[in-house]
């Protein structure tokens, strides 16, 4: 009996402990979960200073929200009635709904965050350029990482409405109509995307289905595209092609940039994924998920913010919306629509711009970048400063305040 | 047989590591980055810990420890027998016709057994103190919230009583609420009378309502309908006030109210400082500043506050001898030392129902 306990331990960990180079090959082909990692890795992949492992640590907030969600999808009901009250349900009355609710909550307003300064540190480091000698598609992989930053925000969005509180209709409210000031398109867009004129039942329902099938889909096949392209393109960008062919006569102690990936990639994949849960734990503890009261359009919130990752375009707006005498200039437009759209094309069309040369890839700050990185943290920033401006100092009729004496409009009692 | 630029290199790679016979056996290979192991040992302490901290909050909920220390109550009043009739767990007011629930009686469980009227007996699971109003308003047909006001779904004593909500959700009428406004009788809970009203709207006179029924009579006797419209009595001269606990804040001019004095910044303050001196809250109002006392200020700000909307099937209907009429008869009388302007209220005419 303990022997066949011990065998079968020896079994599922001989992966990890291998005694071997030829053990560790055979391990990793054969197990499959470990197949997709290379057979090698540089060791400069494990640097935290260099890629802070926001990729990975993206990803495994997007499989909190995953777990989270699918058993919030129990008890949770998509309906305007309802919505609120199973809300306040899961918080009070399910056992861990209010663990549930609140670590998903924190994990997707984190994702949103890590997303981004992902984006920033491949772009910092030029990371989508093309490896010398090598057949890549790191551009592709940029576009296709583009794409996931929009798709997260728009995750984070549908699923702002859900909990059908005032904070929630009307932060919706705002940022639908920001998008139904596009020439055009616009009106037809925000009806598909409400269901109608107001936000309302089938705005619910679909923003419901977006945030729980439709988006969550194809982020999982758009990460699956990027975790797969990167490994063919070999791992992290580099001036250095390490991609030398695995030769048995390089032993071990001889090659010195390189390591086998396993264990030590999957060791430090659960590292990164641990810290991350134990980040979105201590938050979930700390921090409660704002509900406010059930949505109503008897009264408006003043003011009315959109969801923070959008109160940037919401500052936009509010300096672009200019009238001189007859002339006005659409702020909806200029602020929400124009400038982002001009931003987000930009940053994916950005690696063909970049004429800067091959020994920039993979180094930080390098100096043949320095104006085109100085244009890029100028309009992060900006951004950044927005939305914390917009966050914290404004105050009712969207007046500037200091935040710790921002006046409230009064309530009731 | 090439396969692209650089890729059959790489092919060559991994098909020789399939065919692995030729790779030489090495002994003792290093483990790198064995180090991550700590952290991971480290951070799993701290994982087992917060998830401790998280079973530890889940499991032992604050309305737990009220039904704990309850059930000792029971104990000592009643004995052992009783005590273990009592049945653990969350419960509920489900008010069907409004679809309303309260689950105030998972930790106030006295409030409906009049032998838990005491004085010894801990607030918390006190009789209610006023069991002839009970026999007409029975728990399972109002709940706690519609007359009270609070959070009924909400389990802990802080979400459920002082949770800010910002705009129309009731409020928990406290007795600290009470006193913030200045209430003499503050214990008695005075403000719960504008949620009565809300059904007894039409009745002039019901028992125990001392400030709405002073509010009543100041309302017909002021004649408010000269000016204001309200129900089958129409008027334009000032807003309709029909409706007007039902306004949202964000209807309300604060701006010209630059000193709340004692009061907390509110409506119902809004209302307060307005009846004491109309012109100062809205500069441009026609009416007059009828010097009215501070408590009968306060019974007209809770009177206005209680006329909202509610389904018909609700409200109570009056006797005839008690119906609210607030008829206005004549022109309007002037207070002493008001700011009346001439005309107001003499050319207007009412359509009785």
């Amino acid at each position: 009996m303990r022997k066949t306990i011990k065998s079968l331990w020896l079994k599922l960990t001989w992966a990890f402990n291998p005694d071997t180079i030829k053990e560790a090959y055979r391990a990793r082909i054969k197990n499959f979960f470990l197949h997709w990692f290379p057979p090698k890795v540089t060791k400069r992949s494990f640097s935290w200073s260099y890629s802070f492992w926001l990729g990975t640590i993206s990803a495994v907030l997007f499989l909190i929200t995953l777990v989270t969600g699918v058993a919030l999808m129990f008890i949770y009901i998509p309906s305007i009635r309802q919505a609120y009250w199973s809300i306040e349900d899961i918080e009070f009355i399910t056992h861990y709904g209010w663990l549930l609710r609140y670590s998903h909550r924190w994990a997707g307003h984190l994702m949103v965050v890590v997303v981004f300064l992902h984006m920033m540190r491949v772009f910092y480091t030029a990371s989508y350029r093309e490896t010398p000698g090598r057949d890549s598609h790191r551009y592709v992989n940029w576009v296709v990482g583009v794409i996931l930053l929009l798709a997260t925000l728009f995750l984070a969005f549908t699923g702002y409405l859900l909990p059908w509180d005032q904070l929630s209709m009307w932060a919706v409210t705002v940022a639908t109509a920001i998008g139904r000031t596009t020439p055009v398109i616009g009106e037809t867009l925000y009806r598909m995307l409400v269901g109608g004129t107001t936000i309302d039942q089938a705005t619910l329902i679909r923003f419901y289905t977006f945030h729980c099938i439709a988006v969550p889909v194809v982020v999982i096949l758009l990460i699956s595209y990027h975790l797969w392209r990167i490994r063919k393109d070999g791992g992290l960008a580099s001036t250095v092609h390490h991609d030398v062919p695995l030769d048995e006569s390089i032993s071990e102690a001889e090659d010195t940039s390189r390591v086998l990936a396993v264990p030590a990639v999957p060791r430090r994949i659960f590292l990164v994924t641990i810290a991350t849960w134990v980040v979105v734990l201590v938050a979930t503890l700390l921090f409660r998920a704002p509900l406010l009261e059930p949505a109503t359009q008897a009264w408006t919130p003043n003011p009315a913010k959109a969801p923070w990752y959008f109160l940037w375009l919401q500052e936009l707006i509010s300096y672009t919306t200019i009238k001189i005498g007859h002339f006005v200039i659409n702020g909806g437009f200029v602020g929400g629509v124009f400038v982002p759209a001009v931003l987000f094309i930009a940053l994916a069309v950005w690696p063909s711009i970049d004429n800067s040369p091959n020994d920039s890839t993979g180094i930080w700050f390098h100096r043949t970048r320095l104006w085109q990185n100085v244009l890029f943290t100028v309009i992060c920033l900006t951004i950044v400063f927005q939305i914390l401006f917009s966050y914290y100092c404004r105050g009712p009729y969207w007046h500037v305040y200091w935040p710790w004496n921002r006046p409230e409009i009064p309530g009731r009692f | 047989m090439s396969i692209g630029r650089g890729t059959d290199q790489k092919f060559q790679g991994d098909f020789r590591v399939t065919n692995m016979d030729n790779i030489t056996e090495e002994k003792e290979i290093k483990d790198h980055y064995k180090s991550d192991s700590k952290w991971i040992y480290a951070l799993l302490v701290v994982l087992l810990i917060l998830t401790a901290i998280a079973f530890h909050r889940d499991a032992t909920p604050q309305w737990e420890q009220y039904q704990a220390q309850f059930r000792q109550i029971l104990t000592q009043k009643f004995g052992k027998k009783a005590a273990d009739s009592f049945s653990y767990g969350v419960k509920q007011i489900w008010i069907k016709d409004v679809n309303k629930i309260d689950r105030c009686t998972t930790c106030h469980i006295g409030i409906d057994i009049p032998k838990l009227s005491g004085e010894d007996v801990p607030l918390v699971f006190r009789a209610h103190p006023n069991p002839e109003l009970i026999k007409e308003h029975p728990f399972n047909k109002f709940g706690c919230t519609y007359c009270h006001g609070g959070k009924g779904y909400a389990l802990t004593v802080k979400e459920a009583h002082f949770s800010k909500p910002a705009g129309w959700e009731d409020i928990f009428l406290s007795e600290r609420l009470a006193k913030r406004y200045g209430f003499p009788d503050y214990k008695n809970l005075p403000l719960v009378e504008m949620n009565c009203n809300t059904c007894h709207l039409r009745e002039k006179e019901v028992a125990g309502l001392t400030y709405i029924n002073k509010a009543k009579k100041l309302f017909t006797e002021k004649m408010c309908t000269c000016c204001h419209t309200f129900y089958q009595y129409k008027a334009d001269v000032g807003p309709d006030l029909t409706y007007e606990g039902d306004k949202p804040n964000d209807l309300y001019d604060f701006s010209n109210i630059t000193n709340w004095g004692v009061l907390p910044p509110s409506v119902f303050s809004w209302h307060f400082l307005h009846f004491k001196a109309p012109y100062l809250v809205t500069p441009l109002s026609l009416m007059p500043n009828f010097n009215f006392k501070d408590q009968e200020i306060r019974s007209l700000a809770m009177l206005v506050l209680s006329f909202k909307n509610i389904p018909e099937r609700f409200v109570v209907k009056p006797d005839p001898k008690n119906v609210f009429q607030p008829e206005c008869v004549g022109s309007v009388p002037a207070a002493p030392g008001s700011f009346t302007r001439a005309g107001v209220g003499s050319g207007v005419k009412n359509t009785k129902m």
